[in-house]
């Protein structure tokens, strides 16, 4: 029972970021456009994120619910150890999330247009770092018993490693936006030629930031890369990722849009799974070389008992749906 | 300088008090708009349509918002009051993993619903708002349980500062859970009802639309005479219920100082906590214990039977209790003159003082529905989890939360006035309709 909620808890992240990475890279897409003032690509955001926005963003309050109610003691230690940075995405959250619905919903197109975009634009990047911030934390150490603030609330998560894997958060998210409007139905064709442009700047950025990861780790945080190198399946899963550029650069040049999408997303999925992978079974490492794991304090029996119950029906109710929703407004696009 | 707990708990009074707007209109407002699509699609009025699509879109602005401040809060639980979650986390979290069910699915039908008007077929359309409403109702329901588990924790046994022998399935069926959601779910549509019903007659007072915001009045006056009639007797068994599990809270609710037979229902009031009296209220003798009990000369525990350290804040419980029953009362007396007036035949929409009265009501019910989450909450205080882990006990031990507020108040304030601005232009929009 508890190895199937760490897996759906697994997916559940690994879907938050492809399918809500994408809205939040969108959203970056609208920054960058914005600053270099080029036209808004509100219309093509708003119908190719529009109708599954807010199923997007569930995903991490089943991660959320999971960690309390599964591994309350690592999530008690997550909230204390990485308060500023989760405040931080709280603030990104709540902005973007508002800024995109008063867009959509405001009954007067006017001036204000421009100021929503800004909003969404903005806090899609500082959401979005602040993540790429907790996830590169999960590779360091928690203070057993830290002697002041700094160890205890801002060392877990401030260094050069953790910034560099906010950076590339962004680029993923960039990358996995780019590749999803790819697809859009346009008919504009000076639009097409831009967006495709912008992919390329973008799959550069995730080289480069994911460079910048690596060099970091290897110089600050070496446990990532160790990690990563020494677990079969995340090397695996890494390699494979790599490989996939091939029909991925294939698929884009004979605008196999579709394909693209499918080939991107398994790409982003293989890259947080070897990152999940790498470090499993370990949630938190401590100072004094104590760890947390996914089978030492968690909830007990009954509690994951009632949690796998709730995760096998939520899941064949919602997976049903979610697919016609899905179905419903992207059927037109399938190949 | 503010103390970690105090700025804790205003961050967390704040972030709920801004929530449960935004949850209780995405509660009932599809139920309003399914309803008013149902007209539409039996009678192919377009008033009925146009009247659909403009809460709809009202709807979209609050669903987004209370989308995001839930999920602020679902992550502050843990930010704010870590112990608390470690200890309760695996014993309260069962409703919490169906409300993660129920939500995802009115997140789905939203969706559906929202932008389905020329991708669906029109009934399979219809019933994904009713989708939105059914689950949204469903999950106020599964959190309502998480919350009355803190009123009347059950399902562990509390050894050595732990919790052991963790049952979430009793912790979640606990004593106050049906008591508490029914409450909710009937002054959740009683708030909405009414407000629309006030926004609607302002409309009609001002004579625009007047067809319009008749049919319009038509749809939401329903909800608003059975929430209404209701009110009072969800309300009375609510508080039978406290007086049973939470005597100390009643108590607090009543300012009732002194433990006492044939106790008297003290209305209004100012609580001398100091001289524990209360200045300027009425009372009315043996009502307090017929309605704790059923008995006119039954003992109702007042606040002296319980130690001083234990007692919540006095003044807001008691204020906003009186608030809450005030206008539940004035909800009641509304809907039993306008369905009298049915029966006599008469217009009472016609009726300047009686439009009035509508009017003012508009925001009453958001008042009430505040008010009472400062009676429950702040009446649970000075405990998380009632009679277990006190609240100072279980606040983070990160200093300097009172930057958060600070933050997070800017932030909802922010959020406060930009949806305020944008239903105004939302309105006015509305008034020029069919002008």
């Amino acid at each position: 029972m508890l190895e199937f909620v760490i897996l759906v808890l697994a997916i559940a992240l690994i879907f938050y970021v492809v399918f809500a990475g994408a809205d939040f890279g969108a959203g970056i897409y609208e920054l960058l456009c914005l600053i270099g003032k080029r036209r808004s690509r509100k219309e093509l955001i708003e119908k190719a994120i529009g109708p599954i926005w807010e199923a997007n963003h569930i995903w991490i309050i089943i991660v959320v619910v999971i960690f309390f109610m599964g591994f309350p003691t690592s999530f008690s230690h997550f909230s204390n150890h990485l308060h500023i940075p989760m405040a931080m995405i709280l603030v990104g959250i709540t902005l973007r999330g508002t800024a995109f619905a008063f867009r959509h919903y405001d009954p007067v197109i006017d001036h204000w247009q421009k100021r929503y975009s800004w909003l969404f634009g903005i806090s899609s990047v500082w959401t979005a770092f602040w993540q790429g911030v907790v996830v590169g934390s999960l590779f360091g150490v928690f203070p057993a018993t830290p002697s002041n603030f700094y160890e205890a609330y801002i060392a877990p998560w401030f260094g050069f490693f953790n910034l560099s894997v906010g950076l590339f958060i962004c680029a993923i998210y960039l990358f996995l936006a780019h590749t999803f409007f790819l697809g859009e139905d346009t008919t504009d064709e000076s639009l097409k030629r831009s967006i495709k442009r912008d992919l390329w700047k973008s799959v550069l950025f995730v080289i480069i930031s994911g460079g910048l990861v690596f060099l970091t780790s290897f110089f600050l945080r070496p446990i990532f890369i160790e990690r990563i190198v020494g677990n079969k399946l995340s090397i695996s899963a890494v390699l494979m990722t790599t490989l996939l550029l091939f029909p991925l650069f294939w698929s884009y040049k004979k605008s196999y849009t579709n394909i693209s999408r499918v080939i991107v997303g398994i790409q982003v999925a293989l890259i947080f799974g070897a990152v999940f992978i790498s470090s499993f079974p370990v949630l938190l490492t401590f100072d004094n070389g104590t760890q947390i794991t996914y089978f030492t304090e968690t909830a007990p029996e009954p509690t994951i008992r009632q949690l796998f119950y709730a995760l096998i029906v939520g899941v064949s109710i919602v997976l049903p749906f979610l697919v016609a929703l899905y179905r419903v407004f992207k059927r037109e696009r399938l190949v | 300088m503010l103390d970690n707990l105090t700025a804790a708990r205003s961050l967390m009074a704040i972030s709920l008090g801004f929530h449960i707007i935004f949850a209780v209109v995405g509660m009932i407002v599809p139920l309003l708009m399914s309803f008013a699509h149902l007209k539409w699609l039996k009678t192919q009025d377009e008033d009925y349509l146009i009247l659909t699509k403009w809460w709809m879109k009202g709807l979209g602005i609050f669903f987004a918002t209370g989308a995001v401040s839930g999920t602020a809060l679902s992550f502050e639980l843990g930010l704010l009051w870590p112990t608390f979650m470690k200890h309760a986390g695996p014993i309260f979290g069962m409703p919490f993993s169906w409300e993660g069910t129920a939500f995802f699915l009115e997140a789905i039908f939203l969706g559906l619903y929202l932008y389905g008007f020329n991708h669906l077929n029109r009934w399979t359309h219809w019933l994904s708002g009713v989708g939105v409403g059914i689950c949204g109702v469903t999950s106020g329901i599964f959190v309502v349980a998480a919350n009355a588990w803190m009123n009347s924790p059950q399902g562990f046994d509390w050894i050595n500062g732990a919790a052991t022998n963790i049952d979430p399935v009793k912790a979640m069926f606990n004593k106050a859970w049906l008591s508490q959601a029914q409450h909710t779910v009937v002054t959740a549509a009683l708030a909405v009802s009414m407000a629309v019903v006030g926004i609607h007659t302002i409309f009609l007072y001002l004579k625009k639309n007047v067809q319009l915001n008749r049919k319009a009045i038509k749809v939401a006056m329903p909800f608003f005479l059975i929430s209404a009639i209701l009110t009072p007797l969800s309300g009375d068994y609510s508080a039978k219920d406290v007086a049973i599990r939470q005597p100390l809270k009643l108590a607090a609710m009543e300012a009732h100082f002194k433990t006492e037979k044939s106790a008297p229902l003290i209305i209004g009031g100012f609580p001398d906590v100091k001289n524990e009296v209360v200045h300027g209220a009425i009372k009315i003798p043996y009502l307090l214990s017929i309605l704790a009990f059923n008995n006119p000369y039954a003992v109702v525990k007042g606040l002296d039977a319980f130690p001083k350290k234990d007692w919540p804040p006095l003044i807001p419980v008691h204020i906003a209790f009186q608030v809450m029953v005030a206008i539940g009362t004035y909800a009641f007396i509304l809907a039993i003159v306008f369905i009298i007036s049915q029966f006599l035949k008469v217009d009472l929409l016609s009726n300047s003082i009686f439009s009035k009265l509508l009017i003012l009501g508009t925001p009453l019910g958001f008042i009430a529905v505040e008010a009472g989450w400062i009676v429950t909450e702040v009446g649970r205080q000075p405990w998380i989890v009632y009679g277990f882990i006190r609240t100072a006990d279980a606040v983070t031990p990160m200093p300097g939360i009172e930057f958060a507020l600070y933050l997070f108040s800017g932030l909802y304030l922010f959020l406060a006035v930009m949806v305020s601005w944008l239903m105004w232009r939302h309105f006015s929009l509305f008034k020029k309709l069919g002008n």
